[in-house]
């Protein structure tokens, strides 16, 4: 880390070497394309040199500042070159009642059918409800860790990913 | 808040989806390593230094091209050089200041400035440009002075007018006799001839000189405005001064206390278009009236003009 803060090379080769992996994985995972989630890891790493004075030891570990630069690089990328999905009317989200347990065990099936299902549904959810649910399931990312990488305090994200839960649920009901 | 749900369904759709997700490239290293280079940093700052020297040279060309090199050596001190001798510098003279208009590149050549008074009188040398910038000492002062200034000279004839006359050996004193000299030069141009009244004082002497023309009335001529211009050579503390003018007539004294003398001069509108201009002087003592020019112009007024002899 002081070699990074001192702009020596071998400081910031390190710290590629051993992110690198992790930080594109996250980023190739919503950018469909090589080159941009490559380019996006890149910018990625050149932020975090510059700024890495900014970084805090205390709030979170390295990974997970570096993934917090590459979630908010991807999501404008995303907004700048996806076009606007419509999302699922929140409404009739949020006039189903449906408790937490009820969720789990909807989403906890194990049928064929519905894996197949919701993997078609994730690529509908718009880029920040599939990038949570990608942190959190796929990376398996406590929502406190979350919290800090998206920027949303953990009550309101919690809300989020029960909400986006239930969004799921309804269109497998469809 | 760190619960995490099971949901496998979902796990393991978003397993399924990611599972074959790219790899990180190989040269990923590579190409970081060569965006982490400082060199193209140092290559965009070594084009900006580039440019700007460019855009100096340039910059000098232009002005090279425009303001000789020659002009601008010694600039900053100039030299006066006065009738009365002295001689001034005068140092922190802008740029804009060498470079003006006024003073001319091409002159290589100057004569030597001379150190004492101008041997041309009435002469004032106004500008004085370097030829380098060796110091000397001006007025008790080491100043940057030119070995060999660049004298311009400008001649001013002070007496190219006649109310600007100054004299050159008397300041002091104005003879009145030059007022009849210069109506003389005046009638002798206008061919006017000057008629001698022949009129004897109360006294009985002889030494009164009277002298009367008959100029026509024109107005290229302007006589009157003319005897004004005359009549203001004279301060007004002269003896004897006492000047009256109107549209019709103009009346001047003057006393010449070296000579004695006192001079008269009365200049009429006349019937006919005609100016009728007497001029007297005699000694001081001498009593003279103006009974004799009144004579002649009733004898003038009366008169057919044509049979006058001019």
């Amino acid at each position: 880390m002081e070699a990074v803060r001192r702009g020596r090379r071998e400081g910031q080769d390190a710290l590629v070497c051993r992110y690198a992996e992790r930080v594109f994985a996250m980023i190739v995972r919503q950018v469909s394309d090589v080159m941009d989630a490559e380019e996006l890891a890149q910018d990625t790493f050149m932020k975090a040199f510059s700024h890495i004075d900014s970084y805090d030891p205390n709030k979170a570990s390295l990974s997970t500042w570096l993934c917090r630069i590459a979630y908010r690089l991807t999501l404008d990328f995303l907004k700048r070159h996806h076009p606007p999905i419509i999302p699922i009317e929140d409404s009739e989200v949020w006039q189903t009642d449906i408790s937490d347990e009820q969720l789990e065990s909807e989403l906890s099936s194990g049928r064929e059918e519905r894996i197949q299902r919701l993997q078609e549904i994730i690529d509908e959810l718009p880029d920040e409800e599939r990038m949570l649910l990608t942190l959190h399931y796929f990376e398996d990312r406590p929502l406190t860790e979350i919290a800090y990488i998206t920027g949303i305090e953990p009550g309101p994200l919690a809300n989020r990913l029960y909400r986006t839960r239930k969004k799921l649920l309804l269109k497998l009901k469809d | 808040m760190n619960e995490r749900y099971k949901d496998t369904d979902l796990r393991e759709a978003l397993r399924r989806k990611y599972a074959d997700s790219p790899k990180l490239p190989a040269d990923f290293m590579t190409k970081m390593r060569q965006q982490t280079k400082p060199e193209p940093a140092r290559k965009v700052t070594l084009w900006r230094w580039v440019a700007a020297a460019a855009c100096l040279i340039m910059i000098i060309g232009i002005g090279t091209t425009i303001f000789p090199l020659g002009d601008t050596k010694g600039s900053g001190t100039s030299v006066s050089k006065r009738t009365d001798g002295s001689l001034t510098a005068k140092q922190g003279k802008s740029e804009s200041d060498a470079y003006s208009p006024i003073v001319r590149p091409a002159r290589t050549v100057s004569p030597p400035c001379p150190d004492s008074q101008s041997a041309l009188p009435g002469l004032v040398v106004q500008t004085v440009r370097t030829n380098d910038n060796k110091a000397s000492k001006v007025d008790g002062s080491v100043t940057k002075a030119p070995a060999q200034p660049i004298v311009e000279p400008v001649a001013v004839d002070e007496n190219l007018h006649y109310a600007a006359y100054v004299p050159a050996e008397d300041s002091t004193y104005q003879a009145p006799s030059r007022m009849d000299e210069f109506i003389a030069k005046m009638a002798d141009y206008n061919k006017v001839k000057a008629v001698t009244l022949d009129c004897i004082p109360d006294d009985g002497g002889s030494t009164v000189v009277n002298t009367a023309y008959v100029f026509e009335d024109k107005q290229e001529l302007d006589l009157f405005g003319r005897l004004l211009q005359a009549a203001c050579w004279y301060d007004s503390k002269t003896p004897g001064y006492l000047l009256t003018f109107s549209h019709q007539q103009f009346f001047f004294t003057l006393k010449d206390l070296r000579k004695n003398e006192k001079y008269l001069w009365i200049a009429e509108r006349i019937i006919g278009g005609r100016i009728l201009l007497y001029s007297t002087h005699s000694p001081i003592e001498a009593n003279v009236s103006s009974a004799c020019f009144q004579e002649y112009r009733e004898q003038l007024t009366h008169t057919n003009f044509s049979t006058l002899q001019f």
